[in-house]
């Protein structure tokens, strides 16, 4: 048989990002399927020999790549028939599932029938009616696949779409992120054995909501005196200024280590987990939430918010958080979850007194995930049964 | 008539044929009683269902093995011819009389590991009391799972897998789901007849002398084989659950 050209379409799979992950885990898997030939236009950054398929990687400052696609695919696919397999938020791509409009080469190629469109979508908020915006329903329609990545998400696009759409989570590896001496764990990231030891992952963006995160823990630091906070991010100056919310909330910086992501590889990022007595993903919805199996699969408890696709990973209904109230944000009329940081210190403070808090019950908790087990389960039949075109 | 050949393990002391046997002799077209092969399990010396079954493999040598509990009834003139019939597909692998047509719940291996997640739905058989455990069907069909009370399979489908898995799995429950994921796996079709018969059933589960020899197996207790052959199931079909026929 002769394989068929699937281009995956999303971050460059050498970023450090979630979205970045998925791709690159996916197209390294499906790189080993013969039904396929893969190739990746990733957004930022540049190609890696490491990565087992042809990489056409474009800048940020090309857009979403509007400029590249055609050439790639001629690059890449020939004259053959194919799959463009696009893992990213639908309100990017609505020039490339609906091409109305667009002249010259690329507005011909969108329009050639020459590859069918798959999505796998990131649904981290409901808009009103308890589907995506407007917009993002009519680029999902255009799709011959779509697939969410959490139940919330398969239900979000079913209202958007207006039939039944499969999900399938993202898998891990888990014997990296796995739990790590605890003696070790701490010395590495440099805290004592009896501190108190809360962490949080997340990029620096406005969806993370870092402000909660540090009104939280200076709600915590008020009452237990040997709390330290480890924050995670990929650059303390964006959307958000760590430095400065350390200042404003009057934290001891000598309690506050803040890491980026290139200090930390996938097993160091393990230890610093496995240092933790608890995390918090305050974030205003996850489309998944990979600090939330990390922390897990490391053995450690996680606290989240109850919206959006990152609640179905929380194991324990005591480690949710529920918002006090929503607000609709961005041009895309996304709901949001307001939360009281009250209401995250309480659920800590409980959290810590859980018997479920062991490590055993955590890991169990992601055992599903672990690609070895979740690649033939689930996405090699998914791909497998896409095949015929 | 000699491609079939009729396996029973049953507790019942040599040289008595359980009645339910008989029914199935006497209402087929060819079979007689030397057909009949038996595993003689005792209070001492019972192997259990799926060691039983793979000596009955080993003892006989029909194309066509039908592995059917010593308390079913057969209520069908010629069900022999009818089960014949499927057979002459090649691709047809086992066939029984009560099935499903979806096995495995759509968060089986989507979500943490749970054993309810291995159910099957859409249950349907010919038994008199077909109502009480899903639908009444008469005719034969594709399903995704048979129940183990009648499990007909072709020999060259176990030869495939080196015979019944007697060394990995408990020696009670998920034989049948075993069997059917098994010939998914190896590219066979299960196939429901809506054969004419009656399951007494519970009468070796329930009883407390099969209660002490399961507390007195390896594994412990009759609930802790459940839980184990689950498991097994869980890890060694990934590639063919859930399945479905609807």
């Amino acid at each position: 048989m002769h394989p068929i050209p699937i281009l995956f379409y999303g971050d460059n799979p050498r970023l450090a990002t979630g979205l970045a992950r998925i791709g690159r885990d996916l197209a390294t898997l499906v790189s080993g399927l013969p039904q396929f030939r893969v190739g990746y236009m990733g957004r930022g950054s540049m190609a890696s020999s490491k990565l087992p398929f042809a990489q056409y990687p474009f800048h940020e400052w090309e857009e979403w790549g509007e400029s590249k696609l055609e050439f790639t695919w001629r690059d890449f696919a020939g004259d053959d028939h194919g799959i463009i397999f696009t893992i990213t938020d639908p309100s990017r791509l609505h020039w490339f599932a609906n091409p109305n409009g667009i002249e010259g080469p690329l507005g011909d190629f969108l329009r050639s029938g020459k590859f069918e469109r798959w999505g796998y979508f990131p649904v981290d908020s409901v808009s009103i009616g308890e589907r995506l915006t407007r917009e993002s329903c009519q680029t999902l329609q255009h799709y011959d696949r779509i697939l969410a990545y959490t139940q919330f998400g398969a239900e979000v696009l079913s209202k958007s779409v207006g039939g039944h759409v499969e999900w399938i989570p993202h898998g891990m590896n888990l014997d990296v992120f796995t739990p790590r001496d605890f003696t070790q764990a701490r010395a590495k990231l440099g805290v004592r054995l009896d501190d108190l030891v809360v962490g949080c992952v997340m990029t620096n963006q406005a969806r993370k909501d870092w402000g909660l995160a540090f009104a939280i823990i200076a709600r915590l630091t008020a009452g237990i005196p040997n709390v330290k906070f480890w924050a995670h991010v990929d650059t303390t100056l964006r959307h958000w200024d760590l430095r400065a919310l350390v200042d404003d909330f009057r934290l001891d910086p000598q309690n506050v280590i803040i890491t980026e992501t290139g200090a930390f590889n996938d097993s160091e990022l393990s230890y610093a987990y496995s240092a933790c007595n608890l995390t918090i993903l305050p974030s205003l919805g996850e489309g998944f939430g990979y600090p939330i199996v990390e922390s897990l699969a490391c053995g450690v408890p996680c606290i989240h918010g109850r919206y959006g696709g990152g609640v179905e990973l929380i194991p324990c209904d005591e480690w949710l958080v529920s918002p006090v109230i929503d607000r609709l944000d961005t041009p895309y009329n996304c709901l949001r979850p307001v939360f009281d940081p009250g209401d995250w210190v309480e659920t800590i403070e409980r959290a810590l007194q859980s018997p479920n808090k062991a490590p055993d019950f955590c890991r169990n908790s992601v055992a599903h995930l672990d690609w070895h087990a979740l690649w033939p389960s689930m996405w090699k039949k998914w791909f497998e049964s896409g095949v015929v075109i | 008539m000699s491609e079939l050949c009729f396996c029973v393990a049953t507790m019942a002391p040599k040289p008595v044929i359980p009645d339910p046997v008989c029914t199935w002799i006497n209402n087929s077209t060819h079979l007689t009683a030397n057909h009949l092969w038996f595993r003689r399990n005792t209070a001492e010396n019972n192997l259990g269902v799926v060691a039983s079954y793979e000596e009955l493999r080993q003892r006989t040598a029909a194309p066509i093995l039908c592995y059917i509990h010593d308390d079913v009834i057969c209520r069908e003139l010629g069900w022999d011819l009818r089960v014949l019939e499927e057979f002459e597909d090649p691709k047809v692998g086992v066939v029984g009389f009560g099935g499903a047509l979806r096995h495995g719940s759509d968060e089986l291996y989507k979500r943490p590991y749970k054993l309810q997640q291995l159910g099957r739905a859409g249950y349907r058989s010919n038994v008199d009391d077909a109502e009480v455990h899903g639908e009444r069907f008469e005719d034969n069909c594709d399903v995704a799972v048979l129940d183990g009370f009648a499990l007909i399979v072709r020999r060259e489908l176990l030869d495939r897998a080196g015979g019944w898995p007697h060394d990995r799995y408990p020696p009670h429950h998920c034989y049948d789901y075993f069997l059917c994921c098994l010939a998914h796996q190896l590219g066979y079709r299960v196939r429901l007849c809506g054969v004419r018969c009656h399951h007494l059933g519970g009468r070796t589960a329930l009883s407390p002398a099969y209660q002490l020899w399961a507390e007195r197996s390896k594994w412990g207790s009759d609930q802790a084989m459940h839980e184990a052959g689950h498991r097994l199931i869980y890890e060694d079909f990934r590639d063919v659950l859930p399945w479905s026929c609807v």
